[in-house]
């Protein structure tokens, strides 16, 4: 992992950086993504206030980090918005998505390599990389794959809505904004139940671990049967689906078609933090809007521009406290954590523990900054919950960020950041550095 | 042997309570058989106690004992009429012994005065822990006295201050009991009457919350009342075993204590805080009054007591989040109080700014101190995985309750209220209002969580998980 990481940056966020050749440590990788975010969204702020479609500093800002970070909420108000936007714009703003989602799976490609086992996080036991040590590839051609890949299933999907009967535009806002898992879609409709169908399977597509992709190709495809991301991530979905079409058929929210339909539409939506609505979400039932929350959390795969806390750390946190109960009940038994069918050194899982624990502690500290200008108390949970996550929508109504502060508005775009950079990055320029 | 001990343990326990609160016949018809069966009881279990209490056992033992004090506890309730349905029973004994103080009585005053006096009387009994009561009384059983004490004690075990298991629980409650008629004297100095002074300083020892009038302390609207009440609050918040430093003389060593310099730093911060808040948002005209209600509201949630003098649930949206967030926080360890615990919050602030300073500056690992003291790895990871399972429980709570459909604010905080033993949560379940609207399955889960929160979540965890039934594993 040399120079070139960078130039896969500057390709993608179109923000360029003078390398010196030196390796990447964590720090570095971090100021580095932190650095592209901040200064494409600086230069999209740009692009609004001198177009003149947003005037405000902060709202700009605002709007064009929600892009980067693929979290899709937006300043513009809604039911005048899509009538008075360019097409250009719409394609601009969808495009920003996807340079940002691309960006992402760079950025956790770099990590996930530049990291070992001592220094927390997803490491070589712990996720699919492992595959990617043992082909030893370097990481500047995994991360031109990675990139390939993007671009093909985002062409393939642009295709395929296109066939079904959505307009140019549309199928390309939808496209650019499913793969991305941004899920902006400016007054764009979708055709019929094809589409929809489509759209469903390109998300989940898109929070699969992107490795995966690597080995369909290679045709390794006994990573597929050994993968506890892959099938827990098919079970939470699945699970998901028929537990909301449930509560919806229950609360005669919608028939069993409306109530299927629905269901694994929004599940999916939720899980991979893309944040596309078919229906008002406002008048489901609250375990519908609970488990759709929660869904939202949980987020994608590992190495995919999905956002949340990712399946994996959810599956390491559950194995942890099951063992804790093995040791509470046999104080001397000796458990090992299981992923992928090797087990995990525990100062692995640990700290992917940890990092549950302050993904929440993130999540109250946006709650409490919220709270200051949210109408109740129910919003500043969910709309904080709706950036963290990088989803852009919430499931109890839209809220209208217009109306908040300049401050509030900075402070939001870097809670979406956060998010988006496994939350230690926002902590960089805070931090003194102590030791290079 | 263990279905003898838990048999045991159960009757004996409600038993002695039960001669105290002889105000009304119902309690009697409970009481009198009660304590003849648990005599009985320990009449007739044989006097062998060579068998060594396996870890599984003290779990059935503790579980077992609080599940059943709190339907037994109830019965007085039914049978006297004034909770006619039994899991409306159960729900609010559980909510006096796990000291939680939500109620599902939509008006207190029109209950006998006996019926409340039991029903405070429960937080009183539940605060210190029944069964460390039971082995304080007991030493005759002796058996397994470490693991229950250990079981039923808040807060995770950091060192030993304890002499021998019975010698300390006699200690505690001693402490306790002093402080508790300080109390009372102190109230009835106030102009209250015995009745009402005895029955608030057992909700407020116990940390309990329940009160004999539905406007809780608000009632009496003195604040002499409010001020002796927010002090004890803050001292049952407060962990035990450092009372004896006070006792022994050694004050200095208290207030070197880490724990209880961030309790009663977080006390301070987030009064001033709220109170700032109140005034300036105009929602009281002094800022003596602001002082007032914000100090007495703080108090009452990080303690877990949920007494009210004001309706929080109206006041600005960041108040509401700082309650929440202390709701979570809780009192010391070994204290009275619920919650996760203050020292676990201190702990995990400084796991999370070890896995930054390790993220970003490729640190070694460095070891954690807390007063100077390095915490072992084994310990903090004990923390970490309890931490976890408090935010997985409060999420896998909040998608059950919210089955009876009544809005996320609702069912996120009458689960974070039940789970931390505090009372009041927000909107539905709000300081003015109660629980009464649930159905009975979600209040028979939120009564096993209260009980879970009180016994740090294991010990009822546990019973639901297959690795417990497995006698092979």
């Amino acid at each position: 992992m040399k120079t070139d990481n960078m130039s896969i940056f500057k390709k993608n966020t179109d923000n360029g950086i003078k390398t010196n050749g030196r390796e990447l440590s964590a720090r570095r990788l971090m100021a580095i993504a932190l650095g592209c975010f901040l200064g494409a969204s600086l230069v999209s702020t740009a692009v609004y206030m001198i177009t003149g479609y947003i005037s405000n500093f902060a709202a700009a800002f605002f709007e064009s980090v929600s892009a980067f970070t693929t979290t899709g909420s937006t300043v513009f108000t809604y039911p005048a918005y899509p009538v008075y936007l360019p097409s250009w714009l719409k394609v601009y703003r969808a495009f920003c998505q996807w340079a940002g989602g691309g960006a992402t799976l760079v950025f956790l490609a770099c990590m996930l390599t530049s990291m070992d086992a001592s220094k927390g996080g997803f490491t070589k036991a712990g996720s699919a990389n492992g595959a990617i040590y043992r082909t030893g590839i370097r990481t500047v051609s995994i991360g031109r794959r990675l990139l390939l890949t993007y671009a093909i299933l985002t062409v393939a999907e642009f295709l395929l809505l296109l066939v079904s009967g959505c307009s140019l535009l549309d199928s390309a806002c939808m496209s650019l904004s499913t793969i991305s898992t941004g899920g902006f879609i400016p007054g764009a409709a979708l055709a019929n139940g094809i589409s929809e169908t489509i759209v469903v399977l390109f998300m989940i597509f898109t929070c699969l671990n992107y490795t995966l992709y690597y080995h369909a190709i290679k045709k390794h495809f006994d990573q597929f049967d050994k993968n506890t991301e892959l099938y827990a991530l098919l079970f939470i979905i699945v699970g998901s689906s028929v537990l909301i079409s449930i509560s919806l058929v229950a609360s005669g929210t919608f028939g069993v078609a409306g109530a299927v339909e629905n269901s694994v539409f929004h599940s999916v939506s939720a899980l991979s933090t893309t944040g596309f609505v078919i229906a008002d979400t406002t008048s489901w039932p609250p375990f519908a809007q609970a488990l759709l929350t929660l869904l939202s959390f949980i987020g994608g795969s590992t190495l995919s521009p999905a956002g949340g806390i990712k399946i994996m750390r959810i599956i390491v946190v559950l194995r942890l406290i099951s063992k804790s109960f093995t040791v509470r009940i046999h104080p001397k038994a000796v458990v090992t954590t299981k992923i992928n069918g090797r087990s995990m050194p525990s100062d692995t899982s640990s700290a992917m523990a940890i990092h549950f624990l302050t993904y929440f502690t993130f999540y109250l500290g946006g709650v409490f900054v919220l709270s200051f200008e949210a109408p109740d108390l129910l919003s500043s949970f969910t709309v904080t919950a709706s950036l963290l996550n990088n989803v852009g929508t919430t499931f109890t109504g839209n809220i209208a960020f217009a109306q908040f502060s300049p401050v509030m508005l900075i402070l939001l775009s870097i809670l979406m950041l956060a998010g988006r950079l496994e939350l230690y990055a926002v902590l960089l320029p805070f931090s003194r550095n102590r030791n290079s | 042997m263990t279905l003898v001990g838990t048999a045991m343990l159960i009757p004996t326990a409600v038993a002695l309570y039960y001669k105290e609160t002889k105000a009304v016949l119902s309690l009697l018809v409970c009481a009198v058989p009660m304590i003849i069966i648990g005599l009985l009881v320990i009449k007739l279990t044989p006097k062998e106690d060579n068998t060594v209490l396996r870890m599984r056992d003290g779990f059935f033992i503790v579980a077992a004992a609080w599940i059943a004090m709190s339907a037994l506890g109830g019965l007085p309730f039914v049978i006297s009429g004034s909770i006619p349905n039994f899991f409306d029973a159960f729900f609010e004994t559980a909510s006096g012994f796990t000291t939680t103080g939500s109620t599902i009585l939509t008006d207190i005053e029109a209950m006998d005065k006996g019926m409340l006096f039991w029903r405070s009387f429960t937080h009183w009994l539940g605060g210190m822990g029944v069964l460390v009561l039971t082995i304080a009384l007991l030493p005759m059983l002796g058996i397994g006295g470490q693991k229950i004490m250990r079981a039923e004690t808040t807060g995770p075990t950091m060192d030993k201050i304890s002499f021998t298991t019975n010698e300390s629980a006699r200690n505690l409650y001693l402490i306790y009991t002093g402080m508790t008629v300080i109390e009372i004297v102190l109230l009835m100095f106030g102009g209250i009457g015995f009745f009402d002074a005895a029955t608030h300083a057992f909700g407020t020892l116990g940390t309990g919350g329940l009160s004999t009038h539905s406007a809780s302390v608000g009632y009496f609207n003195s604040v002499y009342v409010d001020m002796i009440i927010t002090l004890f609050m803050l001292l049952a918040g407060v962990n035990f075993n450092l009372y004896y430093f006070l006792l022994s003389g050694k004050p200095r060593n208290m207030f070197k204590d880490p724990e209880l310099r961030t309790y009663l730093c977080i006390v301070g911060g987030c009064t001033l805080f709220i109170a700032g808040m109140l005034y300036f948002k105009n929602f009281y005209s002094t800022i003596g009054e602001s002082l007032r209600y914000s100090v007495f509201q703080t108090t009452s949630i990080i303690t877990t007591t949920g007494y009210g003098t004001a309706d929080f649930d109206l006041w600005p949206v960041t108040c509401k989040v700082i309650l929440f967030v202390l709701m979570l926080v809780g009192g010391c360890a070994s204290s009275t109080g619920g919650g996760v615990k203050v020292i676990r919050v201190i702990l995990t602030a400084k796991l999370i700014k070890r896995a930054a300073d390790r993220r970003l500056h490729r640190k070694a690992l460095t070891p954690i101190k807390v007063g100077g003291k390095t915490v072992s790895e084994h310990t903090l990871f004990g923390v970490t995985v309890f931490m976890a399972l408090f935010a997985v429980t409060i999420i896998g709570g909040t998608l059950l309750v919210s089955l009876d459909g009544f809005g996320l604010t609702t069912s996120l905080s009458s689960v974070v209220a039940c789970l931390c033993n505090i009372g009041p949560g927000f909107e539905l379940v709000g300081p003015t209002m109660n629980y009464a609207l649930f159905s009975a399955p979600v209040k028979i889960l939120l009564s096993l969580l209260m009980i879970a929160g009180r016994l740090e979540l294991y010990t009822i965890i546990l019973m639901f998980t297959p690795v417990f039934w497995d006698e092979n594993r």
